[in-house]
């Protein structure tokens, strides 16, 4: 007969309002991006050399388990694949991991240092016991928290009023909705040196009228 | 006692270089000398390679950083503990979610552990 498997520790995740994530950007902004307007925010040089979490790049990340980062449970260091690591071309995918685990560390220090673990089978017994509707609310919160703090609502509709002309040209050829999002987030985003999706969830996050 | 790896990084910090940057002026590959910093790989004994990454971090030869550096290169060895489990454990994360969007596996679970282990 198995041993009974032993019960670990839980974590419930706070309903923060997205209002209060979008301070804690705002806050972090202020704190740590000189000036808070400048974009692309130099996100690897924060986690660095401000926050002294280590980046530890890792071979394989991506390709064996399927993941481009994490932060640790120690919160000393970020864990990031090799390949999206050192490959220029994935930047924003790289810039995006980062702020989202800096979300983590900054929104979910105190439950992250709930959890300890003495084994690798306590370890494996808490994730497959973590809810996967508790793990939507931590990613989502951490998902605001880096599209707000990498793409910030003023500087966003500054760009877009900058690209007025455009605006009009892609209407011509766009019906409104997602294909004009796309065209105008295709646009902008090597200003704040992310994808164009981050750009697109960011207008309409934003509610901003193209 | 501090060990090259933790100095070294304290140096770096204090120089202002992140990862990237450093690796970029003396040609380190960024995970191997991240393996360094942490301890898991021996530091370099190459007399030319230590002065290379002394001028990388600024450091004048007449400093008392220069001479701890080169001390502490020549005594850098990897404690046997510092490759085992509890480094492992600490670098398990909290969240995560695969990219294709799912719960991991039991399988990716473990291979993460295995990973962590090798890295």
């Amino acid at each position: 007969m198995p041993a009974p498997k032993k019960p670990t520790a839980t974590i419930t995740p706070p309903r923060l309002s997205f209002d209060y994530i979008r301070q804690q950007a705002d806050r972090f902004r202020q704190q740590y991006v000189k000036p808070p307007n400048l974009v692309p925010v130099p996100i690897e040089e924060i986690v660095e050399l401000d926050l002294k979490i280590q980046i530890i790049p890792i071979h394989g990340l991506q390709d064996r388990i399927d993941v481009d980062g994490f932060l640790t449970n120690s919160l000393n260091a970020i864990c990031i694949d090799y390949d999206v690591y050192m490959d220029e071309r994935r930047s924003p995918r790289l810039r995006s991991t980062l702020a989202h685990e800096v979300g983590h560390f900054v929104l979910h220090k105190e439950q992250i240092q709930q959890c300890k673990f003495r084994t690798p089978e306590d370890w494996i017994h808490f994730r497959e016991d973590f809810l996967e509707d508790d793990l939507d609310w931590f990613e989502f919160q951490a998902y605001e928290f880096a599209g707000r703090l990498l793409v910030p609502k003023e500087e966003l509709e500054k760009q877009i009023k900058s690209c007025s002309d455009k605006i009009k040209y892609f209407k011509k050829y766009f019906p409104e909705g997602p294909d004009l999002v796309e065209a105008v987030s295709r646009v902008i985003c090597g200003h704040f040196g992310v994808s164009d999706q981050v750009i697109g969830k960011r207008i309409a996050k934003e509610k901003i009228r193209l | 006692m501090i060990t090259f790896g933790e100095f070294i990084r304290e140096l770096r910090l204090k120089a202002g270089l992140t990862l990237r940057h450093f690796c970029q002026l003396t040609g380190f590959d960024p995970s191997n000398w991240s393996k360094i910093e942490r301890g898991l790989l021996s530091p370099p004994k190459s007399k030319t390679v230590l002065i290379e990454i002394a001028r990388a971090l600024n450091l004048s030869e007449e400093s008392e950083d220069y001479k701890t550096l080169f001390d502490l290169a020549a005594i850098g060895q990897i404690p046997a503990d510092l490759v085992s489990s509890p480094r492992v454990m600490e670098e398990l994360p909290v969240f995560f979610r695969t990219i294709r969007g799912e719960k991991p596996t039991r399988q990716e679970l473990e291979d993460l552990i295995k990973l962590l282990g090798e890295e």
